[in-house]
């Protein structure tokens, strides 16, 4: 009954067309997160919670060896 | 960051009074809200608590609560954990201190607003967005000082990457602008009331497209990066898996958007689109695990602090029921358990279930955590918390449970039969009975829930005289912007602004009902502002230092990502209601098979909408037998075509009044008007046992007339074929069918002194519509198994 309602219209075609387009870009990322991205990449961004306690904490390791002379 | 050309090294100092005003506000409001709550529970089994005051009857303070428990307690919770932690993690102060107040203020001026305008019954009866025009107005205006903040912070950042918790942020900020605007669209009609642009299954679809998606990035994805940036904290350690929790925060923006229609399941919406809702929601199980498992093994090797810190405590514990809801929700939306769960108490022991348990513990975790470090002291007393924890627990274990039971006696009572096919419960108030004592378990469950907030606030007070406001400091490295920092002109003319104007001129285009080609025009033009923005922002990530080139583009990838996801996600969804084929069929009686409501009508439906009936009322059969044998022929989509807002309804507390009006095979109604009249002024008068709260005001509240006419323009102009003519005599049609239904109250030897334009002979004449078209289905003998 409601069927009818959608028939013939072209636009209805969209949604298959982009939840492929979806899924091709959902494993992209998926592939790009495990492939691309080196592990040592994400361990230095997994620690930015704990590196930031209020005190002349910098931003990246390098400067904070600079600024302790 | 445009023009950045010189490196300094500099302390700043982080906004940290705004954290403190919003912990503040969540835990206030969400004291207020969390009683409504409480005595919502307690008038479901009491009903004498209504006490006949309209403001604080059971159908005006439900929305309240939902609403206080959402925006106010983890609105505000969560404003300040993203102001908190967005300072830290991109090592910059908030973007402009001005921004942050007019956010603040303004949100606490809705809640406020919301505090008075829902229990005077000006709603849109839209649930989660009962707010009417105004305030909607007022809420866009916080949102957006919000988002151009947080994006202002984002791009004079002093940190090359993005921790995870931010990207959560930036879905969370998107998506809402858009979920929010669109659903809310509408036409003011007075100062206090308007009409929503969507009518019928196109209302429905984006009601719940966007009820779906507030509960995803609302009182989802925002927590979820409190939990990667909090839980990490207090365990002393990184994220288990950082690499899982970019997958986590992909899946879930690629696949809630889509889920939505579960809430629609088995009514008169599209078959395809409630299977593609299945769908989705069965394969949301699996990042929603994903992200519970890395909350939970984060803390591997730390499960001894578990057992002393009462933070990692509410932590764990939250996310656990994270993990419940998010199994739960899936399951529910399997069609066959969807038949049983859907309408019942079921469903409020989920949503319960993710609000006090994953919602209101992250909001405990984070601010015992948070609070004694903004006043630079230390928790008044773990022991205190600990008791906070563990009577929380059990009340939230005592609540899901009693719905749990409730719930599915609720769903098994509506469809015993008997052998010879007749319903074993025809009353519904021995099913009322039946789940009395849960009634009454999930009341105590709430109760010992409150008690652990107030205890929570005590201990938060003491912690605060204990100590004193202190702002927490850190040393950067800042590049200096080579001339000035952004100036307010370039503020408000800024391409950020600008588009955000053009998004919201794309998005009215886009929904503009009944014209295909100006939404195909506002699809295109809101996907050209994505990718408009993008070249914008890349463009201008050239100017910069080399390094800064690629972390630049990878957040604005990102960004535009998310917002292409959700839009198109939500265009998908949202398009078949937007092409629907509005056109009512027409009857053999020359007449279309669905009639405008009169004017008469059109008010007493204004009534039902304003009294918040939809609370415990749907207005939608589903096509079973069992729902048959009780109410009638299955909904058809063309019955609610003219119902500017759709009245659906999510809740049977008391039965489906979809063919209140025409009941069963007979065409008749299924009471009297004399019956109505001492039904809704007295349920207890003909319905013992009810309850349903009495409404006997309506007797002497006069419907406004001066309205009328102009409601019946605006439904024109929304696309209601009323003729100009009916407009023109609508008071005159108004005073003869007002008359007709005192005539039969006499009739029936009911009340000769009720006064022809009260809104109880509104409301009684558009109960006695409900049900009367003509549609094929009405009479077909439809609804089998
Ligand atoms: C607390 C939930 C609640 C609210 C709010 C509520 N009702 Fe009810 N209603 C019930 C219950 C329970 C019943 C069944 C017992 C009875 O007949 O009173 C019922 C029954 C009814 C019936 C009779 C249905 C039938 O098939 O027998 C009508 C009509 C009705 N309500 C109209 C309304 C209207 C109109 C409003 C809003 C002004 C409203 N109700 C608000 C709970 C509620």
């Amino acid at each position: 009954m409601f069927k009818s309602l959608f028939e013939g219209n072209a636009l209805l075609d969209l949604p298959v067309v982009t939840l492929l387009g979806f899924f091709a870009a959902f494993c992209g990322i998926v592939a790009w997160a495990f492939l691309r991205r080196r592990a040592a990449d994400f361990d230095s961004v997994s620690q930015l919670p704990l590196a930031d306690d209020d005190v002349a904490i910098l931003p990246r390791s390098t400067e904070r060896r600079a600024s302790q002379d | 960051m445009t023009d950045t050309v010189a490196l300094e090294k500099r302390r700043i100092t982080y906004d940290d009074g705004t954290v403190r005003a919003f912990v503040f506000a969540s835990v206030a409001w969400g004291l207020i809200g969390l009683l409504v709550g409480l005595l919502a529970a307690l008038q479901l089994s009491f009903w004498q608590l209504n006490f006949d005051t309209p403001w604080l009857t059971f159908s005006r303070i439900r929305p309240l609560h939902t609403n206080a428990v959402i925006f106010a307690l983890v609105g505000n919770m969560m404003f300040a954990g993203v102001y908190h932690s967005s300072q830290r993690l991109l090592k910059s102060r908030m973007a402009s201190d001005l921004l942050s107040k007019i956010h603040l203020w303004s949100w606490q001026l809705v809640i406020l607003g919301a505090a008075i305008t829902l229990p005077l019954g000006i709603t849109q009866s839209k649930e989660y967005a009962e707010l009417e025009w105004f305030l909607d107005l007022l809420v866009v205006v916080s949102w957006v000082a919000f988002a151009v903040n947080f994006f202002w912070t984002l791009k004079i950042r002093n940190e090359r990457n993005l921790y995870v918790a931010i990207w959560f942020y930036i879905a969370t900020i998107l998506t809402i602008a858009v979920l929010y605007i669109v659903n809310n669209l509408a036409l003011p009609v007075t100062g206090t009331k308007s009409y929503g642009i969507f009518a019928g299954a196109q209302d429905a679809l984006t009601q719940w497209w966007y009820g779906h998606n507030a509960v995803a990035f609302f009182l989802t994805t925002p927590i979820l990066g409190i939990m990667y940036y909090y839980l990490p904290k207090a365990a002393d350690r990184p994220v288990y898996s950082y690499r899982l929790s970019i997958i986590h925060f992909w899946a879930l923006v690629f696949i809630y958007i889509w889920a939505g229609p579960h809430h629609l399941l088995y009514t008169a919406l599209p078959d395809w689109a409630q299977s593609l809702g299945m769908l989705f929601s069965l394969m949301l199980w699996a990042p929603s695990w994903g992200g519970m498992l890395n909350g939970l093994l984060t803390l591997r090797g730390a499960w001894h602090k578990v057992r002393t810190d009462p933070v990692l405590k509410f932590f764990v514990a939250g996310v656990t029921f994270y993990g419940m809801s998010t199994f739960e929700g899936p399951l529910l939306s399997i069609k066959s358990v969807s038949a049983l769960g859907h309408y019942t108490d079921w469903i409020i022991g989920h949503v319960h279930g993710g609000a006090l348990g994953w919602n209101g513990f992250m909001a405990a975790g984070m601010f015992y955590w948070l609070v004694p470090r903004l006043f630079g002291t230390k928790l008044h007393s773990t022991g205190a918390a600990d008791f906070h924890f563990w009577i929380g627990t059990f009340g939230i274990l005592m609540y899901v449970v009693a719905m749990w039971v409730g719930g599915v006696t609720q769903g098994l009572m509506w469809r015993e039969l008997n052998p010879d096919g007749s319903l074993v419960y025809p009353q519904w108030v021995e099913i009322i009975a039946q789940v009395k004592l849960m009634y009454m378990a999930r009341t105590i469950g709430g109760g010992m829930y409150v008690l652990g907030w107030v205890l929570m606030i005590w201990n938060l007070w003491k912690t605060v005289a204990s100590g004193k406001a202190v702002d927490g400091e850190a040393e950067v490295t800042v590049y200096k912007p080579a001339a000035g920092g952004p100036s307010t002109a370039r503020l408000v003319f800024g391409a950020p602004t600008i588009m955000t104007v053009l998004g919201l001129g794309a998005c009215y285009m886009m929904a503009d009902s009944g014209n295909v080609v100006l939404a195909i025009v506002g699809v295109v033009v809101l996907l050209v502002i994505v990718a408009a923005s993008g070249f914008m922002l890349a463009a201008a990530a050239k100017n910069r230092f080399q390094w800064h080139d690629v972390t630049e583009s990878r957040p604005l990838a990102f960004t535009l990502l998310v917002v292409l996801a959700v839009v198109a996600g939500g265009v998908v969804e949202l398009l078949p209601g937007i092409v629907m084929n509005r056109e009512v069929p027409v009857a053999a009686s020359g007449k279309l098979a669905v009639m405008p409501y009169t004017p008469l009508q059109l008010e007493g439906r204004d009534v039902y909408v304003s009294e918040g009936c939809y609370v415990c009322h749907s207005q939608m059969i589903r096509p079973f037998y069992e729902e048959y044998a009780r109410y009638g022929a299955p909904s058809d989509i063309h019955e609610s075509a003219w119902d500017h807002p759709f009245q659906w309804g999510s809740k049977r507390t008391g039965p489906d009044l979809a063919r209140i009006g025409s009941y069963l095979e007979t065409g008749q109604p299924k009471y009297n008007e004399l019956w109505h009249y001492k039904h809704m002024t007295d349920p207890r008068s003909v319905s013992a046992d009810s309850n349903m709260p009495g409404y006997p005001w309506l007797e002497t509240t006069k419907v406004d007339l001066d309205d009328t006419p102009g409601k019946l323009q605006a439904m024109q102009a929304l696309g209601v074929p009323y003729t100009d003519e009916q407009i023109g005599s609508a008071l005159d049609d108004y005073r003869k069918e007002a008359d007709g239904v005192l005539a039969k109250l006499r009739e029936q030897a009911g009340p000769d002194d009720l006064a022809w334009d009260s809104e109880l002979v509104a409301l009684i004449a558009y109960l006695q519509r409900l049900g009367n078209n003509e549609l094929v289905t009405r009479t077909a003998a439809a609804g089998g198994k």
